[in-house]
Order: structure tokens, then sequence, then C-alpha cells
């Protein structure tokens, strides 16, 4: 059967097909930009859409080093391949903060919730009696209780910190009575230097300790006030660190050497203090960590 | 005769009008990368509100000193233009720094607002940020 074209013969069939094949052309066009623009568009997606994520964690990192100017302590921590270095600094018994936290606390669920134009919901309930509580690389507790004038560096849970070196520097306003000091031995598992400034002046002193048993260093000065440091072991845990003062304020800064971190932990450490932002779809909540 | 020269003009007009719809595909292909700018811009405007509260400068900004700020703004590169605004908890207006040769505001702004705690008394500081238009 012969097929006549607009052109009158067979030799239509070229326009024909041409015409087709230009139709086939555009369609692979639209179907090449299609892709490219759903490929434009998700890629947009992707780095939009973490944004709004992005500025909640920006919130959270500012709100801890609030928490942290506020409640302290002073704190660093450096890991190297074999060991893990935490420096606190802080004073015993702690500033009694509750005031300016609960001051703080509204203000962050209202006034920057207000400039936000997101929900925030803090709960400092946990540091309100001026208790400090960290959580340091998820292995370690760090408290100090303005109440009880103690503070304490302990494992997570049971067994022990594994420290293996601890330095500590004490630094007291008041005229020393007496000092009893650690009672060493060469067989210990555990290094510890202690240098303690007071009226006196300053003293040292070093030397090894078994991290398992209660190890203890007093300071007693000339109003009966003391100062108590426990190195060792207290409750269950080994390796610890505990420090009392009765009617004194001690301003101390310890270095502890521990073990490197295993890949699951993260080095940081996190308050018991829990916030909650809210911006649209976005929601973030947890501990207030650094 | 003449419905074979409709037909190929319309054949012609069909094959023009291919053309111009394939032209317009590839032209609409070039795509100006906007989104990626505004997260940049977002980013360089969280770090520099963390610098300058890590670095307590913010706390110097309060006090009425805005040269330490200003320091961390200017480091910021040309396009970018920034302001500063701090706010007491009551929301009066302490302070607004701007970096140097920024005035209108430009494409592109983005904002960000964080607490800040100082001596004792809690603050607003407010970042804007936005490229330049020169």
């Amino acid at each position: 059967m012969k097929v006549y074209t607009a052109y009158g013969s067979y030799k239509g069939h070229r326009g024909f097909v041409i015409t087709l094949a230009s139709l086939g052309l555009i369609m692979l066009l639209v179907a090449f930009s299609s892709t490219l623009h759903n490929n434009y568009l998700s890629l947009e997606r992707a780095l939009l859409e973490p944004r709004p994520l992005l500025y909640a964690a920006f919130i959270f990192d500012s709100v801890a080093q609030d928490l942290n100017t506020i409640a302290g302590p002073q704190i660093n921590i450096t890991q190297t391949n074999s060991s893990t270095r935490i420096l606190i600094a802080d004073t015993v018994p702690n500033e009694n903060f509750s005031s300016q936290l609960a001051s703080y606390e509204s203000f962050i669920e209202t006034i920057l919730a207000n400039e936000t134009h997101s929900t925030i919901r803090a709960n400092f309930s946990n540091m309100s009696a001026g208790m400090l509580r960290l959580s340091i690389n998820g292995n370690y507790n760090y408290t100090n209780n303005q109440t009880g004038a103690e503070m304490l560096f302990i494992s997570d849970g049971t067994g022990g910190t594994n420290a293996t070196v601890y330095e500590i520097f004490v630094s007291i306003i008041k005229t020393r009575a007496s000092v009893q000091n650690f009672v060493f031995d060469p067989g210990g598992d555990l290094n510890i230097s202690i240098t303690y400034t007071d009226l006196n002046g300053t003293g040292t002193a070093s030397g090894k300790i078994l991290s398992n048993q209660a190890n203890n260093f007093v300071l007693t000065y000339d109003d009966g006030s003391r100062f108590t440091l426990l190195v060792g072991r207290t409750g269950s845990s080994n390796g610890a660190l505990r420090i009392n003062t009765q009617n004194l304020t001690a301003n101390i800064s310890f270095t502890v050497t521990l073990p490197a971190i295993n890949e699951t932990k993260k080095t940081g450490y996190e308050y018991d203090a829990v916030l909650e932002y809210v911006q649209g779809k976005v929601k973030k909540s947890g501990k207030i960590a650094k | 005769m003449a419905p074979r020269g409709f037909i190929i003009t319309f054949d012609a007009l069909l094959a023009v009008s291919l053309l111009f719809v394939a032209a317009l595909i590839m032209y609409t292909q070039t795509f100006q990368p906007v989104a990626p700018r505004g997260v940049y811009l977002k980013q360089v405007t969280l770090d520099v509100m963390t610098v300058m509260e890590k670095t307590g400068r913010i706390g110097i900004a309060i006090d009425g000193n805005s040269s330490a700020v200003r320091e961390i703004m200017e480091a910021t590169g040309e396009s970018v233009c920034m302001q500063l605004t701090l706010k007491s908890s009551n929301g009066t207006s302490i302070a607004t720094i701007s970096k140097t040769g920024c005035s209108d505001y430009g494409k592109e702004l983005q904002v960000a607002i964080q607490p800040v705690f100082y001596n004792g008394n809690s603050y607003i500081a407010k970042a804007e940020s936005w490229y330049n238009k020169q």
C-alpha cells in the first residue's frame, strides 16, 4: 500500500521520519532537563533541610556555654592515641548558682523563645540546689555539691576510673596548722602529686598509691577548718577523687590522666540539665552538652 | 497544490517551534546556585557568633568596647556584611555594631540569635549577615 505524505510521494516518508526524530529528541531533552532539575532540587533540599537543625544545635551550644559561665567548672579535655587528660578547675564549696540558674531558665524560655519565634523548654531542676553534676566522655561523673561542700570525680557505674596520674593544685587563704600526708606505696598503681598553697606558703607531695584503697590527705587550719582529699577507692569506684572542706573555701585544679576513650564514646561533657527547642517541624531535645 | 503548501508551511512552523522549545529548555538549565550561597552565609554567621561568644568579645561589647567584635567581623571577607545588635533581657538595645563599609541590606539576609550570660545578667545577641552589593 502506497503512503502519500504532504510531499506527495514515498520521498515524503523522509520528512515524516525527520519530524518524528525531532519530536523524539525534544522528548529526550525534556527528560534530561527534568532529571537535571530534580537532581538540582534534591541537592538544594539536602543543603537547606538541615539548616534549621543546624541552628537548633547552635542554640544548644550557646546555652551550654552560658551554663558553663553560670555553674562552671573550667574544664579542658585532651585526647591522644594512648590517653585522655581531663583538667578541671573549681571551688569547694561551689558557689550557689541557683538563683542565677532560675533567672537564666526563665530568660531562655520567654525572651529567647520570643526572639527566635520558637518554643523552648528548659529543666535545670537537678542543678537547682547548687548541685553541679557532669557526665564526662560518657565514662566519668563529676559532681560539686555546694550544700555538702564536696567535689567528686568517679567512674560512671561500678569499677574504677583506671586513672594513672592525678596532679592536684589547691589554694586556700588561711593559716595552716597541720598536714596529714598520703601514705605512699612504691608498689602503687596510681601516681599522685599535690601542690598546696596557703598563707604559710607552698607545699608539695608526690608518690604512688594503690587505686583500690582509700588514701587520705588532710590540711587543718588554725581556726579548725579542714581540707580533706581522698584519692583511690570511694564507694564502689576505684581511682576516684573526693574533696571535702569544712568551714573554708578551696580553689582546686586537678588533672587526671585516664585511658584513651574507646571509639564508641565522644569526647565532651554534659550537664544534668535538659533543653527542648521546637521551631516549626524542627524539634531537638536532650541534655545540654559541650 | 494548496493543501500541500499549507502542510509544508505547518511542518516548517512545527520544526521552528520545536527548535524554540529546545532552545528554551537549554536556556533554563542555567541554574543560579542560590541555596549554597545562603547556606554558606548562615554558616559564617553562626561561626562568627560562636567565636565572638567563646572568646568573650560579646561581653566586652556589652561593656561598651566594640573593637573586639568588629575585629572578628572584618575577618569575614569583603563580600560578607554583618551587623551585631545586643539587647538586654528587658528588650533595651545596648549596642549595634556594623562591619565597616556595609550600609543597606543586600540579598540573602541571614539572622542568628543567641543568648549570652555575662556578669550575672542575660542578654540577646542578634547577628544579621548579607552579601555586599558591591
